[in-house]
């Protein structure tokens, strides 16, 4: 009992950070941006539907990676740490190349990655959320993409990237993406 | 109940109870379904604006989550002005994380509580409900939807009044067609009342009250017009007694008066003289006798007939009666035939009495015979009681007057009184007599001119006072 209410205490906190970021984003730094991204490639989990055939089991985790260069730091881990999603634990994977990129549910592609055509093919028609940051990252397959609107992030999505994958999306989710190619 | 100046229910005209027996429960019975039928229809739609805010902030809670996980005010607010269309709803508003208001939509004058979970000031007419806003298992905000039941309120006075007005139209209803029956209650009761009083004034028993209805009313009526044809009949016997009584009085007057004055201007002597006082004394006495009759019959009927009661043989009662008509039945060429079959005939009671009763029968059997016929009386003997019968071969009792026969001041007709005279007393004081000697009278005849027969049954003395000795007391020796 008490571990299970240390750790209920310690996600609220979390939880409280998280948002706490969300809303303070115009007075955050470049650093902090990449909490909001953290934060908003969790709440990804919820609005994606995968298909079952790409989980091992029914309680299998989500594999979250991450592909280098890491922009996040701790950040990302503490987001999701404890967190599941529909009875699935969220594992965060570093990427170094581009090997295991088709085995992911999300795949975050930095705007510094090096490699990026690499991952891009590697993940081909594989059911992978494809996350970037660069401007052209949807035309070059990515499902979605962040951007920075007057300080906030927001984010595209590409339908036909998600429906080529097999992602199916939420309409609450295409509801509050900028553009919707 | 009582106002100043208000007849009290019960003292209400007939017509006035109709009328308010014909509202007063319709209106009831319509006020107490108005009420059921409004508040029934206040609670049904309270529940129903209930129940759409419990579900609308499920929906919204859910509309909202992406907007609110991915900190897009804008497409929130869309989505809770959507709720527009829905009048009950006041505000809808959307918090964030932290409590701060993320998004808003709010009716006219209204504004958004300064918390999700600011409480309710149970401000009446509005219903708060509140929900998460949850992505996956995080909970990233709280909806608050405010609705307002003025609505309902509004249209359940409208419901309220509309049914007032129906409740009116129906009492309205119900009066004039209460205020059109009643006289189908109080009239045939008012004419009832007019015909009494119309009987009453003029002294009129020949009227009759109509029969308008065949219910209780109907048979008041009856009863009513049954009572005035027995004080016509009690008005007539009474005129007829008065005339049969003055005739009777004056007829043996007529006689002594006439035989006075032929005694006085004739200067009567001898045989003539006796013959005179012989007339006078016997119109004396048929007076005395009338005088007489009226006399028991008035101490019968107030109860003050004083009789011996002692062991008599009714065989020398009889044979006495049978011998006092003699005269009369001779003087008319009647038989008088008497048969005894027994030796001896005690009866306990007053000889003198008993006597009355058997010439009252005799002298009317003999009346009513015609010249040279035959009266028989026979006397019997029974385990219990004794049986006198006597018979006569006359003009009989027509069918619808024998079971007037005992009757007191009652003859057969007016024409009968006067053709045969007497009171009509004779029968009446002997069934009376033989009543307070516990036995009964009886008359019969198969017609008009077929004779009549009356039968007297006498019951036999109890044999010892000490064998009844609870009666004792009771037997004295006088009967009053």
């Amino acid at each position: 009992v008490a571990t299970s209410s240390c750790s209920l205490a310690a996600s609220v906190t979390r939880l409280a950070a998280a948002a706490l970021v969300a809303m303070s984003l115009p007075v955050a730094g470049a650093t902090t941006d990449y909490e909001v991204k953290a934060a908003y490639l969790y709440n990804f989990l919820s609005f994606v539907t995968w298909p079952p055939s790409f989980f091992d089991g029914p309680a299998s985790p989500l594999r979250l990676c991450i592909a280098a260069p890491d922009p996040f730091g701790p950040v990302i881990n503490d987001t999701m740490r404890g967190e599941q999603v529909e009875g699935r634990p969220i594992a965060v994977e570093r990427l170094r190349g581009s090997e295991g990129a088709q085995r992911c549910h999300v795949l975050f592609v930095p705007a510094a990655a090096a490699n990026g055509a690499e991952l891009m093919r590697a993940v081909e028609g594989a059911p992978v959320l494809v996350v970037g940051e660069t401007d052209e990252f949807l035309e070059r397959g990515g499902v979605v993409r962040f951007f920075l609107d007057a300080g906030h992030v927001r984010f595209d999505i590409s339908r036909t990237a998600a429906e080529r994958r097999g992602l199916m999306l939420s309409s609450r989710l295409l509801q509050v993406a900028r553009r919707v190619g | 109940m009582r106002w100043p100046g208000m007849t009290p229910f019960k003292d209400q005209p007939l017509a006035r109870k109709a009328l308010t027996l014909g509202i007063v429960p319709t209106i009831c019975a319509l006020l107490v379904t108005s009420i059921v039928f409004v508040a029934m229809a206040f609670f049904v739609a309270r529940d129903n604006i209930m129940r759409d805010t419990d579900s609308l902030v499920a929906i919204v809670a859910d509309s909202v989550s992406a907007a609110v996980a991915f900190n897009d005010p804008r497409t929130a607010s869309e989505v809770v002005n959507a709720l527009r269309a829905k009048d009950a709803i006041e505000t809808a508003c959307v918090f964030d994380a932290s409590g701060r208001l993320f998004a808003s939509y709010a009716r006219r004058d209204r504004r958004c509580a300064a918390s999700a979970t600011e409480p309710d000031r149970n401000r009446p007419g509005s219903i708060v409900r509140v929900h998460d806003v949850a992505v996956g298992d995080r909970i990233v905000g709280r909806v608050r939807l405010a609705s307002n039941l003025t609505e309902v309120y509004a249209r359940t006075q409208a419901q309220a009044l509309g049914t007032l007005a129906a409740l009116l139209v129906g009492a309205l209803v119900a009066w004039a067609l209460a205020r059109y029956m009643r006289h189908w209650i109080s009239h045939p009761v008012i004419e009832l009342a007019s015909t009494a009083d119309r009987v009453s004034a003029s002294r009129n028993y020949a009227i009759r009250a109509t029969k308008l209805t065949d219910d209780e009313v109907g048979k008041l009526v009856d009863s009513f017009n049954a009572m005035l044809a027995q004080v016509q009949m009690q008005e007539r016997v009474k005129d007829e007694f008065l005339a049969a009584l003055s005739h009777e009085l004056r007829t043996p007057l007529n006689a002594i008066l006439g035989w006075l004055q032929i005694a006085r201007t004739q200067q009567l002597q001898g045989p003539a003289l006796t013959r005179a006082l012989d007339r006078l004394e016997r119109n004396a006495r048929s007076q005395t006798r009338v005088v007489e009759d009226l006399l028991d019959v008035s101490r019968i009927v107030t109860g003050k007939l004083e009789m011996q009661r002692e062991t008599v043989d009714l065989r020398s009662v009889v044979t006495a009666s049978v011998d006092a008509v003699t005269p009369h039945a001779e003087a008319r060429r009647i038989r008088l035939a008497l048969t005894a079959d027994g030796e001896s005939f005690p009866v306990s009671g007053d000889r003198q009495r008993l006597e009355q009763v058997f010439v009252n029968l005799l002298s009317n059997a003999v009346k009513f015979s015609h010249e040279g016929g035959l009266v028989t009386v026979a006397i019997e003997g029974d385990v219990s009681e004794w049986i006198v019968t006597v018979k006569d071969q006359g003009i009989g009792i027509a069918p619808d007057f024998l079971p007037h026969v005992f009757e007191r001041f009652r003859q057969f007709d007016g024409s009968m009184t006067r053709e045969h005279g007497g009171l009509g007393l004779g029968l009446a004081i002997a069934k009376d007599v033989v009543d307070l000697h516990d036995g009964s009278i009886y008359a019969h005849s198969d017609g008009r001119g077929r004779g009549s027969t009356f039968i007297v049954r006498l019951p036999h003395p109890r044999r010892t006072v000490a064998a009844l000795p609870q009666r004792a007391s009771g037997t004295s020796d006088t009967i009053h």
